[in-house]
Order: C-alpha cells, then structure tokens, then sequence
C-alpha cells in the first residue's frame, strides 16, 4: 500500500493527505520542511523545544522499530540503526559492499516493520529511466494517457547494483531521490511518505560499470558499509533458528508515528558549540592538504538533520560533540574526493576524514556548562 | 614541522653525530706528535664514517653498510701507510701489521706517540667503526645506543691516554653536547597533542595548517628547553667536570704501565765500571760532539744500589722523535743542540745533551724518570744522531725553599742494602740538621773537602771501596774515583733521608782543532756525579769530586766552598726572574677548597629549594583537590571532579587529547584501569556532563542534582587514588609532590 503523506502535523503546512495528482506547492513545502535549518535556528521563531519525557517516549519507540529489524538481521545494530536514522530524516542510503552480506533483507525489513511497501530495481545496463518512473499508459476506456506509477513508488527502494545502469537511468532515480516527485508531461506524481532509496554499488566488479559521479554521491544522507556479521550472528543465521523472516516481521510503527518521530527530532537541542565543532571540521576537509574537495555546505546541513534523529533515537533531547563524531565518517564520507596522491597512496576518504576527526579539539563541557 | 625545518633538523643532527663521533679523535690526538693533524685526520675520519655510512644504507642493507664501510675503512689504512710508513715497507704486510699490532705499538711506545701507520691504524678503526656503529644505530631508531659506540671509543681514548696527558674535557663537553643534539633531532616527532589547536567555541580554526606563527609558537618552547638542555650540559662538562676532577688524588691507571716493551739488553754491566778503567787510559776516542757551545752530556743514570753495584734504570720505552717530558720535575734551562758521532761507547744507552726532547737521526727508546736514551736495538757505537734537550739551571731562592720528597714515592731512590759501613751513617749524622738543599750541600762539600781524587784507587764502587774511601781525613786513604765519589755521596744522601741516584756522563770534550764546532770526547772526559731529589725543585746534580784539573764542566761558575755545591747554579742565578721556574707554574690558580665549598652550598641550598618547592606544591595541590572534589555547588563540584580526572590520567601518562569527547575521556580511564571484572565503569560523570553542558540554557539549572556531583566527586576520587597506587613506588610518591599540575592548562 502507499501510505498517505503524514506532513500534516508538521507544522509547516497543513497539508491534507495528498494523492497523485496534489498540487506542487505542498511538495516544495515538504521539500522545505525536510531541510531542518530555517527552523531550527535558535535565532529564528523556535518550536517548542522538546523535552525530555517527549524524547525518552520516541527513542522507545525507535528502540522497538530497531528490535523488529534486527530480529530479521542479526548482528548489524549500528547499520539498523543509522538507516532508520537516514529514512526518518528523509535521507538516502548507499550500501556498499559485496553480495550476501543482507544488503536486500535490510531493506526487505525496514519496509516491513514500518507498515511500508518496498520494491526492488536491478539496475542493469539497458535499463530505461522509465522503468524507473513508470510511464503514461493509453487507455483504451477512458481513451487517454494515463501514469502507470514504476517502481520507486514505494516507501522503501531497493536499487540494485545502482553502478551497473547508465547514467540516464541512473539520475532518474537520483531524481526522485532530491524531489521526492516524478514528473510525466508537465505533471507531478509524488512518491509515498515515508520514502526511502537504499542503494546498493558492488565496490568488487567494477568494470563495465558507471560509477556514480561525486555530485550524486552527495544526495545519499549516509554510505555504509554492512561488513560481515560476527561468529555468533553468523552462527545464528547458518542455524536459521533465531532469524526471523521478513515476512513474519510485524508493524511495529506506522507512517503517522514515523512522521511525529521526524517532526520531532526537528526540536532537538544542539548548542552553538556543537555547531562550532561540526563546521571547524567541515573547514578542515576543504583545506586538507590530502582532500580535493571538502564537504559542501549541503553536507554540513545534512549532518545536522541526521544529528538531530540520532540524537533523538538515543532519548536525547540535546546532541553531543559524540554524536557528531560517531556520525560525519558515515555522512560525511563519501562526499569527500581526495587529493591524487592520497588516492593513489590507498587512502580512503573514510580514514582521511576519521584522522580530522581524531584531532578536531572538542568542545570542553566545563568550560560550557560548569565554573 | 614544515620541510625546511625538517631538512635543517637532519642536517643538525647528522652534524652532531659526526661531531659526536669525531670527539674520541680529538681525545685521543694529543697523544701524538702533531696533534693537530691526528686531531684533524681522526675527525676526518669520523665525518667520512658516518657520511658514508648514511649514504650506503640509502642502498644497502645495515650489515652490507658496515662491511662495504670496512673495506672503505681498511683502503683509508693504506693510504695511511704510504703517508706516514711504519716498520714494514711492502703496503699490504704494512697494512696487517697496522691493524694486527696497533695497539701493542701504543702501548709499548713513550708519549708522544710517533705518527707512523702501526700507530694510527688502531684509534682510525676504532672511530671508523664507532661512527659507522653509531650512524646505523640512529638511523634505525636507537639514538641511545647510537651514542654508546662513540662513548665506548671516547673512554677507550681516555684509558689510552693515561695520567699522563691533561683530561679531555674538550672532546668531552664537545661529545655530550652533540648528543644532547642527536636525541633532540631524534625525538622531534610531534606528538598528536601538539599538532591540535585550541578552539573555544564560536571560533573555527582548520586544524591540519596552522600558520607560522602558530608553528614558531610550538617551536619556541621545544628550542628553549633544547637550549636550556645544551647550556646545563655545557656547564656540566666544561665547568663542573673539571672542577670536580680539580685536585682530586684519583689518577687514571697508566695502561702503558701495565705491559713492559720488549727490551734488548745488549749490555749488562754498569757503565760505572767503565769509568775506573777510562779514568786510567784518559786518551781514549769515543765520539765527536758538534756543537755551537760547550755542551756536558748525560748518559746514565743509575739509581739501584745493591751493596757491591750500581745498576742503570730500565723501563726504556720506545719513543717517536719527539720525547716525552720527563715524569719527574726538573727545572728548564737554556736550549742546546747537539750533533754525536759515537765512535766507540759500550752498551747501548745514548749520551744526550741535559734533558732531551727531540732525537733525530736514529730510532730511540726513553727512560721516562731519568730522560735518558737508549738505542732501539743493538749498541750505540757507530750511530750518528742529533739531539735537542735543554740544560736545568738552578736558582738558589727555590733550592733553599725546597722541601723534603715523599718518602714512600722515592723509596726506590731511598733504598740502603745491608751492610752499610758505619761511616756512611756517622758522616750523615753530622749533618742531619737543616733544609734538604743545605743538607746535601753539606756532604758534598764534606766529599769536596776532605778527600782527593786517585786516579789509582782500586775499581769498584761497592760498600767495601767506600769503607776504603771514606776514612776520618786524618787516616790513611781517601783517596778514590770520580765514580766512587758519586757512588759515595748518593749513599749519604740515602742515609740522610735524600732520595739520590748516580748519573754517568761526559765533559764537553776538546775542540777537535780545525775552528769547527766539532770537539773530540775522550775517555777521560766521563765522570760520574750525585743527583738528589728535592721536592719544589725536582733533581738536582751536586759537584761531589774534589778539584782535578781535568773536570771542567760540572763546577763551571760553581762557588765550591762550603755554600756552592750546585752545578750550574750561578748560571741560573744570573737568569731573569720571568724564565725561572717556568715548569713550576703549577700552583693553584683556583682556590680549590673555597670552589668545592661554593659547589657545595650551592646543592644544598638548590636542594633545599627543590624540597620546599615539592612540599609546597603538594599541600597546594592537596588543597586544591580538596576544594574541586568538595565544593558546595554542585556545578563547581563537578567540574572539580573532571579537572581531577583529567589530571589524574595526565599524570599517569596517559593525557586527554584536545579531541577527546567526554565519552572519550572516560573509555581512556576504564582503558588504563580496568573496573573489576572487566566492561566499563558507569560513570555519574558521563551521564551529567554532557547534559549539563549541552542542554537549553533554561534547562541547566536543573541539570545537576547535589547528589550526583557527590556523587562523581566520590567516583573520581576513588579512581584516581586507585590509579596512584598502581604505579612505580617512586612515582607514587612523586604524585602529590609534582607541581606540575598546578601550571597544566585547562582546556
């Protein structure tokens, strides 16, 4: 099913439940609301801030979410957790790694334990852009054109091997991603809320392949790397007693809880220092002798959306210099282009930006809170 | 550190290593004959090793290095061989005769040593390989034993060169500064803490660049504390260390004492013997002195009395042309240069001109006490040489103040064999009163006065001659040699508690008749004399034959009588004040017992202040603690607690880094102890701190409870008293009494 769009209570527009055909207007509203900045500003009108009681209430609920997946994907609670982290902040998820590691299942999971609908793209070569979107239909009835929504119409994604299409197909998804909307002949056909791509790219065969450019690569909120499990999860999975299958899984949030959790992450806390750290970071990686290019600005941005939700799934009410650090290698990452000699020399992006992050002084909390 | 200062940080430090390495060079140099150029050719070495040696192990492996460095090494010897030639002439045994017997040759050989291959090969090597040794040890990442190969070579110079050269306090100073500067240069790598900026927040600052202000401002510190480090040493070495050595009575161990030089005896008997027989046939050759003045000549000295002869000294030393100071004092005198033709002397000793310094003309071998010379082999007939020694004179001023020697360092010059005739004895006795110098004046005029010389007198110089000769003047006899009377006056001296020793010798000769400067030295021109020892003055001849027209030369300008007995005397009476006593600068020019106390006082007292500092420090920091831990706010008291934290793991060596979260912090703690039974520590500190510091300011009032605070005071309390008492004992006492806490920034 296509779960109504929950942006009602937002806050930023009541919006009603819009079907396919809904005026572009409450999309760009819902493009604006899902960048938290303007609002949350402390400079600006500020929401209410949110409370302690209110945040313990979601991160129990984001807790019960994350047991049912895992229940389904054993051993990987960091990787539930920050893709739960990138859908409740409207974000994307790269994926990358070798075949069988539970890529699919991850997916398969989250869909199922958020009431959601997920279909799968296998990107191949001779994919079209419509296979993605979907494509006007004539009818021989009501004898006209009408859309025949594609895959991406679910609430969660799965594309395949994103790297094995051309790039034509390939920023057809890319498209949808950023405007959440696809357009047929001067029409808008929003995809449902919530909405989540998880792409995959196999780093193994790359031949043959297009690999997605840099500025793409920015529309994913976070790349991560699944890894093997460990000895115990990967006993339990050979032995197939503890697994749970996707399909037995059972909806643990709906779309409307989904939306309150966003919302709420929206009021989270985060000092100035916070701020300070995150962006002092942010300007290392622009003059770092090692990096190419540093983060963008809608990196920056994109950081402190997926702060404010993982803060949020912690029972917090208020972000750490922590948070920030357990999150700009998985956001920030795959943003960066490093210099040619550092490519060549086998670093990755990952472990130049870790090295940043390993001397970034923090802000002492004594300094800001005690004496 | 950008790249120029990390070039000119090389640089520094393969120059101190070179400097490092060449310091056992310049050591050991001044024990050869020119100095300088072994100083300069030892630390040309050194350079050349670790220069090498750097540049090989770009290529080669480290043991390749030292071997391709060895060979380099062994063509350096050659080259050696071919500039300074040793006993053998073909290059290559030339070469393996250097390496296997350079340090016998050292050893067995007078100071100064001779510049010849055999001499050389062993102090190059040896810096060669300290250098190579210690530029591979570096380079690996051993700065500490790199510098112990140097060391070893620097004390293996020292042990060479003895007691008898000054103590290289130059070379000393000059090695431990350069390694001040090799480990300074080796432990420059930044650490993490260092590299990282302090940003307030508000502020952004890029961390990888800092600019080079930032730069100067880290620098600055390590340099000043690098200079500081440099200064103390330098003081240390070149102003402690020799005022710590000043006047001490420890003397090194002589190694050249320690092996005796293989020595041919060509003759055994004592060349006093000769002079009975010489003194019958006066006419007889036995050599031609050229020389611009009239010039006596020494030629042995004996100094071991056994009751039927005296034996000459032995201990002769080969020795390079240039001879070594005498080991015992004697006073300077004018310079004489001597050519001789022996024609026909017995045994193998060289007769010189006063004491001799330089030899040119045949291979020598020294009697260090005596300063006299022997062949190296073989005898002394039909040898040519020059000799350049200078003639002693005497002043009366210092014979009159001289004292009396130590008894237990001359009693070789002491000894008195059974059996001494009672008349030695008597005749001492009635002049035992007086200074030394009057004392042996009085015998020798006693000698002078009351006998006469006998040409016919049966030989020998035994007790039983003596008895013969030293009858009361009134008896018959007392009549005797030139020989016997020396032999005579050194057994009263004996007797009289003077250390004495015979010494046989030549007059100047005759002019050999054609205007040269050549004269013709005769048989009859040997004779014998008495030489005391005076402390203050140092060996002095005293005229003991009663008047005979054929001496001359040892009573020139002598007032005889009963005050002048000293040879030479008059002469160095007449010198200017400024040449007198030259050799007895010695003195003290430094009041050593007022420096000793100074030194002193000034530990004490440095001491003193360092132990009140401690104890200050530590009732502060006691006191400081108390007010973190226990404050009444609760906010003051937290943030107490995690400053006690921060310190405690700071202290413990494990400092917080700038980019250490609080969670950071408290893993690092639960890292360096581990709470029982393992996992994490639930810290009240983890859960408060943060909240408390990032919150909505509305909010942080009620943050913080009372009981939380005392709560994470109690826990850091309890941890960093465990922490304390898991260290070393002397670092667990040092804990409170390290003030250093007091000055950390609180970032």
């Amino acid at each position: 099913m296509t779960t109504p769009d929950p942006q009602a209570e937002s806050g930023a527009d009541t919006a009603p439940a819009l079907d396919a055909d809904a005026a572009p207007a409450a999309a760009e509203a819902t493009a604006e609301t899902a960048a938290p900045a303007p609002q949350a500003d402390p400079g600006t009108v500020a929401p209410a801030p949110l409370t302690a009681e209110e945040a313990g209430e979601h991160a129990e609920r984001f807790a019960r979410l994350s047991a049912e997946i895992e229940s389904a994907v054993l051993g990987k609670r960091e990787m539930v957790r920050l893709a739960l982290v990138a859908m409740l902040s409207e974000g994307h998820v790269l994926l990358e790694d070798v075949p069988g590691v539970g890529k699919t299942t991850l997916a398969r999971a989250i869909a199922a334990a958020t009431d959601g609908e997920w279909q799968r793209i296998q990107f191949t070569p001779d994919l079209l852009p419509s296979d993605v979107t979907g494509a006007p239909v004539y009818n021989q009835d009501t004898r006209e054109f009408q859309f025949h929504p594609g895959p991406v119409f679910s609430n969660v994604v799965i594309a395949d091997e994103i790297n094995r299409a051309s790039p034509k197909a390939q920023s057809a998804l890319l498209e949808v991603m950023e405007e959440r909307q696809v357009t047929v002949d001067g029409r808008r056909h929003p995809v449902p809320r919530p909405f989540l791509v998880v792409a995959t790219q196999n780093p193994v065969e790359m031949d043959g392949t297009y690999r997605l450019p840099e500025a793409q690569l920015d529309r994913f909120l976070v790349r991560l790397s699944m890894g093997y499990p460990d000895t115990e999860s990967e006993l339990a999975i050979m032995r197939g007693d503890r697994l749970k299958d996707t399909e037995e899984l059972k909806t643990v949030v709906d779309g409307a809880q989904l939306a309150e959790m966003s919302a709420a992450a929206r009021r989270v806390h985060i000092h100035d220092a916070i701020y300070s750290y995150a962006l002092g970071i942010a300007h290392t990686t622009r003059d770092h002798e090692e990096i190419h290019v540093g983060v963008s600005p809608r990196a920056t941005a994109a950081l402190m959306r997926a702060l404010r939700m993982y803060v949020l799934s912690e029972g917090r009410h208020y972000a750490t210099p922590e948070d920030v650090k357990a999150l700009a290698v998985p956001v920030w990452a795959h943003r960066l282009v490093l210099a040619a000699g550092s490519a060549v020399s086998g670093r990755t992006p990952g472990e130049v930006l870790a090295d940043i992050v390993d001397r970034a002084p923090t802000p002492q909390p004594v300094r800001l809170g005690g004496e | 550190m950008s790249r120029a200062a990390a070039r000119v940080a090389d640089t520094a430090g393969l120059a101190a290593l070179v400097a490092a390495s060449a310091a056992p060079g310049l050591a050991l140099a001044p024990a050869y004959v020119d100095q300088i150029l072994v100083g300069g050719l030892l630390a040309g070495w050194a350079a050349a090793a670790v220069l090498l040696t750097t540049a090989l192990r770009r290529t080669l492996s480290a043991p390749a290095t030292l071997l391709a460095g060895v060979v380099v090494a062994l063509s350096g010897v050659a080259v050696l061989a071919s500039f300074f030639p040793g006993p053998e002439r073909d290059l290559a045994r030339a070469v393996l005769d250097a390496v296997v017997n350079s340090g016998a040759r050292i050893l067995t050989t007078s100071l100064p040593t001779e510049m010849a291959v055999d001499t050389l090969a062993l102090p190059a090597l040896a810096v060669w390989l300290s250098g190579a040794a210690a530029a591979l040890a570096v380079r690996a990442g051993y700065p500490l034993a790199g510098m112990l190969c140097p060391l070893l070579a620097l004390a293996g110079a020292a042990v060479l060169n003895g007691p008898e050269l000054s103590p290289a306090y130059f070379p000393a100073a000059l090695f431990a500064l350069s390694a001040v500067v090799v480990l300074a240069v080796a432990a420059r790598t930044p650490s993490p803490e260092e590299l990282a900026v302090d940003v307030g927040p508000g502020t952004v600052v890029p961390i990888a660049a800092p600019d080079r202000a930032g730069r100067i401002a880290r620098a600055l510190p390590r340099a000043l504390s690098l200079g500081g480090v440099l200064a103390l040493v330098a003081a240390l070495t070149t102003y402690l260390g020799p005022l710590a050595l000043y006047g001490t009575p420890i003397r090194p161990a002589d190694p050249r004492a320690a092996v005796s030089p293989p020595e041919e005896e060509t003759q055994v008997v004592s060349p006093l013997s000769y002079l009975a027989g010489w003194t019958e046939e006066p006419g007889h050759r036995l050599m031609t002195v050229t020389s611009p003045e009239p010039t006596e000549l020494r030629w042995v000295t004996l100094s071991h009395f056994d009751g039927v002869t005296w034996q000459p000294e032995g201990r002769y030393r080969p020795s390079s042309e240039v001879l070594p100071d005498p080991e015992q004092d004697v006073p300077d005198g004018p310079e004489r240069t001597v050519e001789v033709d022996v024609e026909e002397l017995p045994g193998h000793w060289l007769p010189t001109a006063g004491i001799p310094d330089r030899v040119t003309g045949t291979p020598v071998a020294v009697q260090p006490v005596s300063a006299t010379l022997r062949t190296r082999q073989g005898d002394a007939a039909g040898l040519a040489y020059r000799v350049r020694g200078h003639v002693p004179e005497y002043d009366r001023e210092s014979l009159r103040g001289a004292t009396e020697a130590d008894r237990a360092e001359f009693a070789d010059y002491l000894a008195l064999p059974e059996g001494t005739p009672p008349e030695i004895h008597a005749i001492a006795d009635a002049f035992a009163d007086g200074s030394p110098y009057e004392r042996a004046n009085w015998l020798a005029a006693h000698l002078r006065a009351n006998y006469g010389v006998d040409p016919e007198a049966p030989g020998g110089h035994g007790y039983a001659n003596l008895e013969e000769l030293l009858v009361p003047p009134d008896e018959k006899g007392g009549g005797g040699t030139s020989g016997q009377f020396a032999s005579a006056f050194a057994l009263l001296a004996r007797a009289s508690g003077l250390p004495s020793r015979v010494v046989v010798g030549f007059g100047p000769g005759t002019p050999a008749g054609d205007g040269g400067d050549e004269r013709i030295i005769r048989s009859g021109d040997a004779l014998a004399w008495g030489e005391v020892y005076l402390e203050g003055v140092g060996w002095a001849p005293f005229d003991v034959q009663p008047g005979d027209p054929k001496r001359n030369g040892l009573d020139q300008g002598g007032e005889g009588g009963e005050d002048g007995g000293t040879a030479g005397q008059a002469a160095g009476g007449t010198e200017s004040e400024e040449d007198r006593g030259f050799f007895r600068v010695g003195g003290a020019p430094l009041d050593v017992g007022y420096a000793w106390s100074m030194a002193g006082r000034s530990s004490a007292g440095i001491v003193a202040a360092l132990v009140l500092a401690a104890l200050l420090s530590g009732a502060v920091r006691g006191a400081r603690r108390g007010l973190r831990l226990g404050a009444r706010d609760p906010r003051r008291r937290l943030a107490g607690a995690w400053w006690e934290l921060r310190d405690g793991l700071r202290q413990a060596g494990a400092p917080p880094r700038p980019s250490d979260t609080v969670t950071d912090v408290l893993v690092r703690s639960d890292g360096l102890l581990p709470p029982e039974g393992g996992g994490r520590r639930d810290w009240t500190l983890g859960r408060t701190l943060n909240a408390l510091a990032f919150v909505p300011a509305e909010e942080r009032a009620a943050a913080l409870d009372a009981e939380s605070a005392r709560r994470a005071a109690e826990e850091v309390r309890a941890y960093t008293a465990a922490l304390r008492r898991r260290l070393p004992r002397a670092r667990r006492v040092l804990w409170w009494l390290d003030p250093r806490p007091l000055f950390w920034r609180r970032r």
